[in-house]
């Protein structure tokens, strides 16, 4: 590691502490479903916030520039993904059951992710639990500027997700 | 409020799913730093990689442009390999396919200067550089491009032998000079040479 610029190391490590909820819940959007994908892609977001870390320009809150590189990110693996050829390991392998709860949630999944990046942002942060106050610390928009949007957000999501 | 009943139904499920994911794709900091490390590593050898292969194309660019070109010699437009005529043109006698003494030849080729492409891996120990004065007159070296037969080798008066296809360290031997070389074909040189390098390189840092 004696290539590596402490100081750089340093503020990464602040970095990665302040936005580890963010990237997590990158993760769990787009790569819920496999332990493994789910485990690479937060170790390819870490690594693309060390080479791309010292290039944030402050034009936008910290947490809402990661999760715009990180979901950015993980669109290029599912891009990458769909290109390869699927391999079948064996036709007799019966589908497993899906539990309703489970099948709801993924439709939910879905409707998030057909929202704009930074409205899945908003959405996910506030299942998560956020305040509107903590929200804003985050985002730097105003507590009612967010209270309108995310209004908004559940009634895009509502009807996405009618009679599912 | 009216929104986050709406949302209120999926929020077990998605604190489960949350607790879940958070367990299996979060990396310890210690391997994000061994990571870190390995990038920061493969980054550095493929500038060197970059750099030793530019240095590489730079002076053997250098050298043909500095070592002097002797005047007299014509190099054919025909590849070098057309030196030595068909062996239709030479005089037969017995098996067509045995090779001719030097005395059996016109007196002209005698002098030609005999091109050895030897198996990948060899370099010929070729016989010293004769002026081609025996040939007829050919066009003028601003002209004449000087091909590649393959992308393995650059045809000089003596040959520039690459290194394996097959990843082990490249070995490059280059002549005591290039008869001629010209921008395009400095892009084939490039193409033949430099680039095989890097990619060999960086190949084996993978």
């Amino acid at each position: 590691m004696s290539h590596i610029d402490t100081d750089k190391l340093s503020r990464y490590d602040q970095l990665i502490a302040r936005n580890k909820a963010v990237m997590l819940r990158v993760c769990q959007l787009y790569a819920r479903r496999d332990r493994e994908q789910a485990r690479d892609l937060y170790q390819d977001i870490s690594l693309r916030l060390w080479v791309d870390m010292d290039t944030f320009k402050q034009q936008s809150s910290e947490a809402t520039w990661v999760w715009r590189l990180a979901v950015n990110l993980a669109l290029d693996r599912r891009r990458l993904e769909l290109r390869r050829p699927e391999i079948v390991l064996s036709d007799s392998l019966p589908e497993p059951p899906v539990a309703e709860q489970c099948e709801r949630l993924d439709h939910l999944y879905e409707a998030i992710a057909r929202l704009p990046v930074d409205d899945q942002f908003i959405v996910s942060a506030r299942l998560d639990g956020s305040s509107y106050q903590g929200l804003a610390a985050l985002t730097g928009l105003r507590e009612g500027t967010l209270r309108v949007r995310y209004n908004r957000i559940v009634n895009q999501l509502k009807d996405m997700l009618k009679g599912k | 409020m009216q929104e986050d009943d709406f949302l209120n139904q999926y929020r077990e499920a998605w604190h489960q799913d949350a607790a879940r994911v958070r367990s299996e794709a979060e990396v310890p900091t210690a391997e994000l730093h061994r990571a870190i490390a390995r990038h920061e590593r493969r980054r550095l050898s493929l500038r060197i990689a970059l750099w030793s292969g530019s240095a590489a194309a730079c002076a053997a660019l250098l050298l043909a442009v500095l070592l002097p070109r002797p005047a007299d010699v014509a190099v054919p437009a025909e590849p070098l390999l057309a030196v030595c005529p068909p062996p239709a043109a030479l005089p037969l006698s017995g098996d067509s396919l045995a090779p001719q003494p030097a005395s059996a030849l016109p007196a002209d080729m005698a002098q030609a200067h005999p091109v050895s492409i030897q198996p990948f891996g060899e370099v010929a120990e070729a016989p010293a550089f004769q002026p081609l004065e025996a040939l007829p007159p050919q066009p003028p070296l601003a002209d004449t491009a000087i091909p590649v037969l393959s992308p393995r080798y650059v045809v000089t008066d003596r040959l520039v032998a690459m290194g394996e296809s097959e990843p082990v360290a490249p070995r490059i031997v280059v002549t005591d000079r290039l008869v001629h070389i010209e921008p395009h074909t400095y892009n084939t040189f490039r193409e033949a040479v430099v680039e095989p390098v890097l990619a060999l390189v960086t190949k084996d840092l993978d």
